[in-house]
């Protein structure tokens, strides 16, 4: 039928001028016009739309900001050549399947070899599987995902700066044993890995230290009415609450906890700032709440360099960086530190190499804990130190350090790889 | 455990009001004309960003708000039909079907274009807490469960006893009966999607003070709100009020007694057991 | 007659040309990022070729082909990581799995009609898609399943090569088109349309109404896993969030837009799902707008979808064609 040969026609005509586009890969570095600089091509994947864009468009922001500035500063040097960056995004609407034909488009197409962005733990995973055995070649340097198999699948080519869930669980729980919590209810985003991650770990440490869990309630991601888990775990009678999940959801369960009668200590593990809480829950509400988590973009436990970023972010944007943004900053830094060490912008196996070979550097926004004295440990892991927060007049205050082990930490992702291999 | 079984209930209570709104819209959409308004959800959601605006920023008070919100998301109910769904009025169903799903493709996207994707929160005027027994209850919540007893109320009294509402009745009857008999069903066309929609505006209101609104709020809207449908029958109101009391206490009880890992597919279980021994629904006779 | 046989031939040598183009596509020179698309449009096509015979064929439209699709996946891969048993021996057992998942969704779900169908279906993919997040021990929850090793080699060929996995699902594909072919053009596909057309009427003539709306629910099921279980093993890696309700209307879609109830609809509207968002991206922030705005001026003014357009575009064109020989034999005649 005549009908069947020209739809036919039509498909191929579709497919052929939609790959026409792109018969020969770019590479990944090319001469400039003015004097001597050369253009350093540089990928960049992230949720930039969907349920994980609260995290993507801020790592977004904080890369695009951090070259800008070097740029503008000139460029930077690798052996005698200078670099200037040009960043080639793409979107992977928090989606796995999306995240992977963009990695692919970035890679395959655009010829680039190296991947910053990273948020959404499930669209990271999907890639750093495809990644770690066909692009052996390929750098994918991740910010804020946090599920921790990402960098405990044991692939070479894949390194973290946020450290995982578990490591800081560790540390809370054994801090809210110390405040003399003996009896806790949970109500957590428990179906999300990152946060059964931490509630686990978490959970070890509490009751190793003679606490009892009273209840566990679970919310979705997407959820804002907990009503009904706040009252099963009220009707517990806990001396606390525990909160592990998206700053969106936990600041409706701190709200509505509080709207119950509810006013003791609430410890969350969400990663917010006070203007994404206080959209939500009045100050008063948020009165008597924690926040557990790495030190994340709490300027005033970090130093001058993060002064100098968080300045930058809020001049740049008009709004101040959220919490993890600082993740994708400093995973920049690593990125020309690792380059520099190396002495190439090209070998992707000699850049991992430099960075676990070194200390933290200097020019870091974050505190870092170094593993043997390095800054990445060999699964490709940074651990950044982890803090206690208490929300007070309307503005979240640094308590204390939480300490936690990087070391054992770090052993216990290398016999998770070791397992998967 | 009294003592959580009462706020368990009030708390089902409060969301089945949420439902019932929802479905009460859809089902007589459906009832009448016999089109599945699978846009419905996207028409709450630009019913909450009304009200939003209004109140928080024009500073209107928010029952005033809503009622504005209430005409203009009838309005724009109407313009839909006009637009999308009476081209394909006589086609297969599933063509309606997926007009809706486009326009809810082009709503829920010009909105996020508009907005952003971020969740906006509607001021309430409603700051107090209630305690019944053991259960606490804000008023806003109440006053939920209060718009939805209102609403329902007056629309019954409308199809009952007006002249207006005995012609869409007639019209969900029998459609060619009634063009005999000289109603005007364009009329009446217009009348079931703007009562639809003004009651979806109602429910984006409430749902956006008490929690938030956001543009990819309506899908999941839909989805419930035609399992609520269902459960009770296409095309029944009474069947949209106990469904929506039955989906808003099964999912509050359910996890109070099983687990919330699962609380969000007690509606949709509910529905298939029901189904599977009444495939019309509660109080659906109509069967297709 | 003539006339007929023309239109045979030429539709055998489009197919053949295709398959040979297809053959050919790895070698003719586009960056392997195409052939990652294509290979997903292939997966695509098996689904949607499958969710066709109950969509399109039988008329009854269900939401749950992505939940199929998910179990496909999940049960192969757990197979193989979880039972160390080979891709090739596990693939017949999946698909008697989902099978009878098929069973279990369409036992109830055939038992009502139009909406009220669509809809079951569509909490049975809600309910699905929430025990593959929550039963962590074996699902992995939203973490998901990783590190899925390709088809073990048969006849010496290495499927971890991704040409040769490429091969492997086109020969896959071209199956599948051949299968449904078949039933379209038999007892059985002409029942399911009769079915369709007027459901009292097929009963009235004898029809079956059970035996062929549930055979058509649990093959089109079985499509859908089957597609699921090259999809694991291609992508590496699976979790929830591709097995959602969303996936399920893509696909509905797909069909709807290349032309329900043909065998080149699914491949038309395969192809434009996974292609279309390239050529959007120009317009990147208004892009599921104008797909949404397409999507209605299409039903609204298109409702055959793409291929009827063809059909309506080649009909006008075979007209205007054939018309002028007319007229000069006329003119012979009236001068003789």
């Amino acid at each position: 039928m005549k009908r069947l040969i020209l739809s036919l026609i039509l498909i191929v005509t579709m497919v052929l001028t939609g790959c026409g586009g792109g018969s020969k890969a770019s590479t990944s570095t090319g001469s400039d016009e003015k004097g001597g600089t050369e253009t350093l091509r540089i990928g960049f994947n992230d949720s930039l739309t969907g349920a994980g864009a609260v995290y993507g468009l801020p790592q977004q922001n904080a890369i695009r900001l951090y070259f800008k500035q070097l740029n503008e500063a000139g460029g930077f040097e690798v052996g005698d050549k200078t670099y200037k960056v040009e960043l080639v995004e793409l979107d992977n609407k928090s989606d796995p399947t999306e995240a992977v034909s963009a990695t692919r488009k970035l890679i395959d197409k655009e010829g680039v070899n190296i991947i910053l962005g990273w948020a959404s733990s499930g669209a990271t995973k999907a890639v750093s599987a495809v990644i770690g055995v066909e692009y052996p070649d390929v750098f994918m340097l991740v910010g804020t995902a946090g599920e921790e198999s990402i960098t405990a699948d044991g692939y070479a080519n894949v390194a973290r700066i946020r450290p995982p869930g578990g490591y800081t669980g560790d540390a809370a729980g054994r801090f809210v044993a110390k405040e003399g919590v003996k009896n806790l209810a949970i109500i957590g985003q428990l179906k999300d890995a990152l946060y059964e991650q931490y509630t686990t770990h978490f959970v070890e440490e509490f009751e190793k230290a003679g606490g009892t869990i009273a209840k566990t309630e679970t919310f979705a991601l997407g959820d804002r009415d907990m009503y009904s888990q706040i009252s099963s775990a009220l009707a517990a009678k806990p001396e606390a609450i525990f909160v592990p999940g998206y700053v969106e959801q936990a600041a409706f369960v701190y709200r509505q906890l509080r709207e119950n009668g509810y006013d003791g200590k609430i410890y969350g593990f969400t990663g917010g700032s006070e203007a994404q809480f206080l959209e939500v829950a009045t100050p008063e509400q948020m009165e008597n709440v924690y926040d557990l988590r790495p030190v994340e973009g709490t300027i005033e436990a970090l130093g001058d360099n993060a002064k100098a970023y968080a300045e930058a972010y809020e001049a740049e944007y008009k709004e101040p960086a959220t919490p993890n943004a600082i993740y994708a900053w400093d995973s920049a830094i690593a990125l020309v530190e690792g380059m520099q060490a190396a002495g190439t912008v090209d070998d992707t196996k000699a850049i991992i190499k430099a960075l676990k070979d070194m200390p933290t550097p200097e020019s870091v926004a974050l505190k870092y804990v170094d593993v043997d004295g390095k800054w990445f440990d060999p699964n490709g892991q940074t651990y950044t130190s982890n803090i206690a927060l208490l929300f007070k007049d309307g503005k979240w205050t640094y308590v204390e350090d939480l300490p936690a082990d990087a070391s054992v930490y770090s052993k216990y992702m290398t016999s998770l790889a070791e397992a998967n291999k | 455990m009294f003592g959580e079984l009462t706020q368990q209930i009030l708390n089902g209570l409060v969301m089945g009001s949420y439902y019932i709104l929802i479905a009460v819209g859809l089902s007589i959409v459906f009832g009448v004309l016999s089109i599945p308004h699978f846009a419905h959800g996207s028409v709450v959601m630009v019913g909450g960003y009304v009200t939003f605006i209004f109140v928080n920023k024009l500073g209107v008070p928010f029952i005033l708000a809503m009622l504005i919100s209430m005409i203009l998301c009838a309005a724009f109910g109407i313009l839909l039909e006009r637009s999308a769904y009476r081209p394909v009025r006589n086609a297969p169903p599933i063509n309606a079907f997926i007009v809706a799903l486009g326009l809810v493709m082009i709503i829920d996207n010009l909105m996020t274009s508009i907005f952003g994707a971020n969740q906006v929160i509607i001021k309430s005027p409603f700051k107090s807490t209630y305690t019944i027994g053991s259960a606490h209850v804000t008023s806003l919540r109440l006053f939920m469960i209060g718009a939805c007893v209102v609403l329902v109320a007056a629309l019954i009294i409308f199809m009952k006893y007006t002249k207006l509402g005995k012609a869409v009745r007639a019209t969900s009857q029998n459609r060619e009966a009634s063009l005999i008999v000289g109603i005007n069903t364009n009329v009446v066309t217009a009348i079931v999607f703007g009562l639809g929609s003004a009651f979806g505006a109602v429910a984006g209101s409430l749902i956006g003070a008490l929690f938030a609104v956001y543009p990819t709020m309506g899908t999941f809207i839909t989805q419930k709100g035609f399992a609520v449908l269902i459960l009770g029958g296409l095309g029944s109101i009474p069947g949209a009020i106990v469904g929506g009391l039955i989906i808003g206490l099964t999912e509050n009880l359910g996890s109070m007694f099983i687990s919330s890992e699962y609380k969000d597919v007690f509606a949709f279980l509910i529905m298939i057991i029901i189904l599977i021994f009444k495939p019309s629904g509660l109080f659906g006779g109509k069967g297709k | 007659m003539m006339k007929m046989k023309k239109s045979v031939l030429s539709k055998r040598i489009a197919v053949v040309v295709l398959i040979l183009l297809s053959a050919a596509f790895p070698y003719l020179g586009f960056s392997p990022y195409y052939l990652h698309l294509v290979t997903l449009s292939l997966i695509w096509i098996i689904m949607t070729e499958g969710l066709n015979i109950i969509q399109g064929f039988t008329g009854y439209v269900s939401i749950a082909q992505a939940s199929f699709f998910g179990i496909g996946a999940y049960a192969s891969s757990l197979f193989v990581l979880k039972l160390g048993w080979t891709f090739w021996a596990s693939l017949p057992v999946v698909l008697i799995i989902v099978a009878i998942a098929g069973l279990i969704v369409g036992y109830p779900s055939l038992r009502t009609q139009g909406h009220y169908f669509s809809i079951m279906t569509l909490a049975f993919c809600m309910v699905l898609w929430l025990l593959m997040l929550t039963l962590h021990n074996l699902t992995g929850g939203e973490e998901g399943i990783s590190q899925i090793p390709p088809p073990e080699a048969i006849f010496g060929i290495d499927f971890t090569n991704r040409v040769n996995l490429y091969y492997l699902i086109l020969i896959v594909t071209l199956i599948t088109i051949f299968i449904i072919y078949r039933i379209k053009n038999s007892k059985v596909g002409r029942a399911m349309e009769t079915i369709r057309e007027n459901e009292q009427l097929a009963q009235a003539i004898g029809i079956s109404l059970v035996r062929y709306k549930t055979l058509a629910f649990v093959i089109s099921a079985m499509f859908g896993g089957l597609a699921g279980c090259f999809f694991a093993p291609y992508m590496r890696f699976i979790n929830p969030s591709t097995f959602g309700a969303d996936y399920s209307m893509n696909a509905i879609l797909a069909i709807i837009m290349g032309g329900s109830g043909t065998i080149g609809g699914p491949i038309i509207g395969s192809f434009v799902m996974n292609f279309l968002p390239e050529y959007l991206r120009v317009v990147e922030s208004l892009r599921m707008v104008i797909y949404g705005l397409l999507l209605v001026l299409i039903t609204i003014f298109m409702p055959q979808g793409i291929l009827g357009v063809v059909k309506q575009v080649s009909a006008f064109v075979m007209k205007k064609v054939t018309k002028p020989k007319d007229t000069d034999t006329d003119t012979k005649k009236t001068v003789a």
